[in-house]
């Protein structure tokens, strides 16, 4: 929690720090009435003590390492392959548009959560996505993209 | 009788609004009775449905999800002896001791009919003080408003034991966000970096999207490669309807146990899991056979079955009159309502008191619809514990991705969802708790515009959040929450063991 904790606080320092760059930028108070920097300058100053309070309690905390398991490890990155596709997705889905995109993002999730038969992810992926773009985009009106879309 | 509550009725009870009721009950259940999907989740997932909804569906589609949640959180806790929501923690003490000595039908009989008891009782007290305490509100000014606000924010304390520096932290992270846009008196661009996506602000909930989904599916795959979060659902448990002698012996816990829920329910920042630990202990200590008590009775089910259900009206209560929430799902529903330009609070009693009451009804009828889908799809809903995650993964995922697209029709909401996401995998990482977050972006906007106007009409003068009564008041109070966690803290440490 100690390395945790000195991450955090350095981090939000430096957080703390743009946003007060930031903050110089708005304009200040004006006559009698508090401008649209004021509430912006009083978070500032609470963030970047409570992060100077976190970093203290770092520094005097006593150093403690939980070791991590080997399976821990391999679930971890299973995980972070599961928030890439999602990225993948979010970032194709413009271009690919819904029909193309969401069956290769499902069957890729559905790889990542442990699932390896080819023709149970394939009827997974293609059932939901046209259960999910029948009900999404016929009964609630959302307008997704269907098809690929280049000039978007 | 007051129109109002007439139209109200009339509106929770058209047929499209019970036909959203049945079904958010029937989610609910599913959502609540499925380890590591909250209630919140359950809600956040159909929260896109609900934008082309009128209003009195949208609200009946979520408050019964709120109230089926809270039921179906007990088949698990009782089945497998894992809770579905962390509300019913307690119900498992004695509801699996029944399930493991051959009454598993009886402890989920028990379940549904005191957490149906408990959720009527909740819906009177609603009924009884929302309007009152409305009244009252409307005699506010900006400056008891921004010491009220401030009071719902002291609910932080109430989630920052752990850390207390980690909490504010991250309910000033809330607010910090919550300056991203235009400011809400002059209409000065903020932090927007030129982009004009970002002149309206972060929407809450695009954000709640992706601090409630993208954890759990974080959570989903890691249950899925450790084939936990799956179990054998018992599927032959006997007669689910209790007889004569048990209703006799459910009586007395579940009357402390709807008392309690609904008390705790008002309270911002406690919660199910709190009135359901507090109702057992009430209802061990009332019992005329406390030894019982964690052997299998009935009692220990429906002492916490009845409080968490009540807490759902309970939590209503400072929702609706107030425009604070007691909870994250609270949180979640003002947000709902926000989106069809309805805003909780004082005001709603005044400039929309029949969908006011709609929502008191809605309730109602949630309570009904729980009930009676509970009883009659028990056998088939436990089969549901059986769902592979595989495939509820990925459903997750895109149903986040079309929920933040429909909130506006931008896929710049997608990737804001995904850093929110990010960021709430972050916070987890650095054990920093996400719901003072939440409750930042729920009350900051108004928390700044109140104190703006407030330190306007006084000139500057900070004195006068101390010279009105009310402010004081409120000031007074937030000390008390701020400290009463730590003082409760303490008072633990000091009693032996």
């Amino acid at each position: 929690m100690r390395t945790k904790n000195l991450t955090a606080a350095v981090g939000f320092l430096a957080f703390g720090a743009l946003y007060a760059y930031l903050t110089a930028q708005l304009p200040r108070r004006l006559g009698n009435v508090p401008g649209p920097s004021f509430f912006p300058w009083v978070l500032t100053w609470c963030f970047l003590g409570l992060s100077a309070v976190l970093l203290v309690q770092g520094l005097l905390a006593e150093p403690w390492h939980a070791p991590r398991p080997e399976a821990e490890k391999g679930t971890t990155r299973r995980t972070a392959a599961g928030l890439l596709f999602l990225a993948v997705y979010l970032a194709l889905l413009p271009f690919l548009g819904f029909l193309l995109a969401t069956p290769l993002a499902f069957a890729a999730l559905m790889w990542v959560a442990g699932e390896n038969r080819p023709l149970y992810i394939a009827g997974w992926s293609v059932g939901m996505t046209a259960l999910l773009y029948l009900t999404f985009h016929y009964l609630f009106q959302v307008p997704f993209p269907a098809a690929p879309d280049f000039s978007a | 009788m007051n129109p109002a509550v007439l139209e109200g009725f009339l509106s929770a009870t058209a047929p499209e609004a019970l036909a959203a009721l049945a079904a958010g009950a029937l989610i609910g259940l599913i959502a609540g009775m499925l380890p590591g999907v909250t209630i919140s989740s359950g809600i956040i997932i159909v929260l896109p449905l609900t934008f082309v909804m009128g209003p009195h569906v949208a609200i009946s589609l979520l408050l019964g999800i709120y109230s089926g949640g809270m039921t179906g959180g007990s088949f698990s806790a009782i089945l497998l002896n894992i809770p579905g929501t962390p509300s019913a923690s307690a119900t498992g003490l004695d509801g699996h001791q029944m399930a493991r000595k051959g009454e598993a039908g009886l402890a989920l009989g028990t379940a549904i009919f005191s957490s149906f008891f408990g959720g009527m009782f909740s819906l009177l007290c609603l009924y009884l003080i929302a309007p009152q305490l409305a009244a009252v509100a409307l005699k506010f000014q900006a400056v008891d408003l921004f010491s009220l606000i401030f009071f719902g924010l002291t609910i932080i304390a109430s989630f920052a034991v752990q850390s207390v520096v980690k909490g504010i932290l991250s309910g000033l992270i809330g607010l910090i966000l919550v300056t991203v846009g235009q400011d809400p008196l002059m209409g000065t661009a903020r932090y927007t970096f030129g982009e004009v996506n970002l002149l309206q602000g972060v929407h809450f909930l695009t954000a709640l999207i992706g601090l409630f989904a993208i954890p759990q599916l974080a959570d989903g795959i890691a249950e899925s490669l450790k084939g936990t979060g799956k179990g054998n659902a018992l599927s032959r448990f006997g007669s689910i309807y209790p007889r004569w002698k048990h209703y006799r012996e459910m009586i007395i816990p579940t009357l402390i146990g709807s008392v309690v829920g609904t008390f705790i329910g008002i309270l911002p920042g406690t919660g199910g899991p709190i009135a359901a630990f507090l109702s057992y202990d009430y209802a061990q200590k009332a019992s005329r056979h406390p030894e019982k008590f964690g052997t299998g009775c009935i009692e220990g089910v429906a002492a916490p079955e009845s409080a968490n259900n009540a807490v759902c009206g309970g939590a209503l209560i400072p929702m609706m009159t107030l425009g604070i929430p007691g909870d994250p799902v609270t949180a979640i529903l003002i947000g709902a309502l926000l989106v069809h330009g309805l805003a909780p609070g004082p005001m709603l009693f005044v400039e929309r008191a029949d969908f006011a009451y709609t929502i008191i009804f809605s309730f109602f009828w949630s309570n009904i619809f729980t009930l009676a889908i509970a009883l009659l799809g028990v056998r088939l809903l436990v089969k549901v514990l059986d769902a592979p995650k595989a495939v509820l993964i990925p459903a997750i995922a895109v149903l986040c991705a079309i929920g933040s697209f429909a909130l506006r029709n931008s896929f710049f909401d997608t990737y804001v969802m995904f850093a929110f996401g990010l960021l709430g995998l972050m916070m987890r990482w650095l054990g920093m708790p996400v719901v003072p977050l939440i409750l930042a972006l729920v009350l900051g906007r108004p928390l700044e515009e109140n104190l703006r106007v407030a330190l306007t009409a006084s000139k500057g003068d900070v004195s006068t959040f101390f010279t009105s009564p009310i402010s004081l008041g409120f000031l007074l109070l937030s000390a008390v929450s701020i400290a009463w966690p730590f003082v409760q803290q303490w008072r633990r440490r000091g009693s032996p063991a």
